[in-house]
């Protein structure tokens, strides 16, 4: 099989000849790992491990070009495509943004809203260089996709005032989220035809959880998320491309949702009340694939290789098809953070092989 | 219904401006402003807390109640300082540094309010000697932080080594919690309470500082 086989037969509930794999670590992660391994790229890094997917979020930007600059605090900002400010900050243990400007936040009334000329511009991103990526990595799983709307408006909005919003401007709230959709899904479908229809699956990430449960009522998510999740699986499904949801936290209540609305597969699977691999199996197995669920919150940072090879196995045995409905592909339950030793990234992977 | 159960009643809802009304209209007619205060806002914000950590009531649900127990406290506030009430405590707060997270450290902030404390919050981002600096600065009882990543966690325990090098760890109440957070880690590092939601923190918050103040 090849990778690309590989992760679509895992998305359609198939048999595969070994654990499908995929790889996502914060910048300081790849770092280690590169020293570790003692390679360049990212690209060599992946190779090691025989990942299955190949990932490109967004296409390059094109648009006009917005210089970092240094700010009275001698930091330097920069502006993300999507529109908000950030810079970069050395915690001790690696490198993380802090937003520090929302743009959406002057968006007060209907008014603001029809002046507002923040939306993501679909001419602003270079597709030809999707086309590229698709040829580079011709066996490889192809996989697009960024922010959904809800994380977005957390990127972009002060989520304070999003959530007391929910209440109090519901309608304004809803035309924001539509104008936002509507510019995301000009530029998937941009990348989907640059593609050529390659894209294997798309992951839309929407971190609806906690530890203990969602951040808001499953009837909320469905009043402002049920109809554009719909929108983007049906347009993944027309390009023949899976759907995959990703949601940090605890998140079981909105699953019967999700499912509802045509989503493949979510991930990554943290452990977190109610997402007990073997319950998830038992109740959501024919209907979802699952990716991730080795835990980036204890056993990755603080355990031993060994423990982390026998809890990779644990998992994979949980929620890996043996021709029983239902796929896996295999990582950690979030991005490996700077805080993974490489040795146990290793462990994960090498467990992920050695599974029978 | 009498007047304060419906200031408490529409609290719970976050009907911030029947809040505000309702105040003001106990206030012209005399009610008690301690008893407004405790019985309509205070126990009412309580009330929702512990629907959230029951999983009854959200995130945005928290947030409109606590828009609404401040826009009732902002009419009562003044009738406060003139009748003399005294918090129940004071308490600084804030995320870690290198942390940005601060929805969870928000919820804390309006059940500690709830709780009747009066609060210090830093925001996020927060070095660990300006917790102490702000602490000795307004005569606080607990220091609280936040962080929800395993990687600015280490950051409390400087906090708390940064407190014993200043001879001060006695002086404080040091409380911790977030996402990665757990018992453990607390007793690891030093702190003196974790719990696992904002109610319960206001809650313990409010029994400690009493009993410290109790001891003398
Ligand atoms: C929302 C969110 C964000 C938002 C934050 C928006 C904001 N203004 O806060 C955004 C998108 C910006 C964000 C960014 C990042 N995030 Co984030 N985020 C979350 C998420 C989904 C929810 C957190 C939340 O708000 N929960 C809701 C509140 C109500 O819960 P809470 O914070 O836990 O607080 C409750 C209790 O813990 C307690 N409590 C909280 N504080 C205190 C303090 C005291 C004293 C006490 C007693 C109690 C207490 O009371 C609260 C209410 O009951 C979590 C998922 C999770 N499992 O928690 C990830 C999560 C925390 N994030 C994570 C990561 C990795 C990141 C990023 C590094 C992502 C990246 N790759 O760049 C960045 C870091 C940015 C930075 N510099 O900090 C990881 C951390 C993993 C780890 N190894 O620790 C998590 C766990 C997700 C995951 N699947 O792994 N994130």
């Amino acid at each position: 099989m090849t990778s690309k086989e590989r992760i679509r037969a895992a998305l359609a509930h198939k048999p595969v000849d070994r654990v499908p794999t995929t790889m996502q670590c914060v910048e300081t992660a790849w770092d280690n790992m590169k020293k570790y391994l003692n390679v360049e790229t990212e690209e060599e890094v992946m190779q090691h491990f025989d990942i299955d997917t190949r990932i490109m979020d967004l296409p390059p930007y094109i648009g006009e070009a917005i210089e970092p600059f240094i700010n009275e605090d001698g930091e330097t900002v920069y502006t993300h495509p999507l529109g908000y400010q950030y810079i970069n900050k050395w915690n001790g243990v690696e490198y993380n943004w802090h937003i520090i400007t929302t743009p959406y936040d002057v968006i007060k009334t209907f008014d603001d809203l029809e002046k507002f000329d923040g939306w993501f511009n679909p001419d602003n991103f270079d597709y030809n260089a999707v086309t590229e990526f698709v040829k580079q990595h011709e066996d490889k799983a192809i996989r697009i996709g960024w922010p959904g709307p809800y994380q977005v408006f957390t990127l972009l909005y002060n989520t304070e005032e999003f959530y007391v919003n929910m209440y109090e401007e519901p309608e304004l709230i809803k035309a924001m989220l539509d104008r936002y959709c509507k510019a995301s899904y000009e530029i998937y479908e941009r990348m989907y035809e640059a593609a050529n229809n390659k894209v294997d699956f798309i992951r839309c990430a929407d971190d609806y959880g906690t530890q203990l449960s969602t951040l808001f009522s499953p009837d909320m998510w469905d009043e402002f998320f049920a109809e554009n999740t719909k929108m983007f699986v049906e347009q993944a499904h027309r390009h023949g491309a899976f759907y995959l949801q990703h949601s940090c936290g605890a998140i079981r209540s909105i699953i019967p949702n999700l499912i509802r609305c045509g989503v493949d597969a979510i991930e990554p699977i943290q452990k977190v009340t109610g997402l007990e691999v073997d319950g998830l199996k038992r109740d959501f197995g024919k209907d979802l694939c699952f990716q991730g669920g080795i835990d980036t919150q204890n056993i990755l940072p603080h355990g031993t290789p060994q423990e982390v090879f026998d809890e990779t196995t644990r998992v994979i045995k949980a929620l890996h098809e043996d021709g029983r409905a239902g796929g896996y592909i295999l990582c950690g339950s979030q991005d490996f953070e700077g805080d993974v030793p490489p040795e146990n990234v290793c462990a994960l992977y090498e467990a992920g092989k050695q599974y029978k | 219904m009498g007047l304060i159960q419906e200031i408490s009643e529409y609290l719970q809802k976050g009907r911030a401006k029947n809040v505000k009304a309702l105040v003001q209209q106990a206030l012209d007619e005399n009610l008690d402003p301690k008893e407004i205060l405790n019985d309509g806002l205070l126990s009412a914000m309580m009330i929702v807390g512990t629907k959230f950590k029951n999983n009854e009531v959200f995130v945005p649900e928290v947030l409109v109640a606590a828009r609404a127990m401040n826009a009732g406290l902002s009419v009562l506030e003044p009738k406060l300082v003139e009748v003399g009430n005294e918090p129940v405590g004071k308490a600084v707060i804030g995320t870690v540094q290198g942390d940005l997270h601060d929805i969870g450290k928000n919820l804390v902030v309006m059940m500690l309010k709830g709780a009747g404390f009066e609060i210090y919050d830093l925001g996020v981002d927060v070095d660990p000697a300006v917790y102490i600096d702000k602490a000795e600065e307004v005569g606080a009882d607990i220091i609280c932080m936040s962080a929800l990543l395993t990687t600015t966690m280490p950051k409390m325990q400087d906090c708390i080594e940064n407190l014993k090098e200043r001879g001060l760890r006695d002086k404080y109440i040091v409380m911790i919690g977030g996402a990665p957070v757990n018992d453990s880690f607390c007793e690891q590092v030093g702190a003196d309470y974790y719990t696992p939601d904002a109610a319960t923190c206001a809650e313990v918050a409010k029994k400690v500082v009493l009993e410290k103040r109790a001891a003398g």
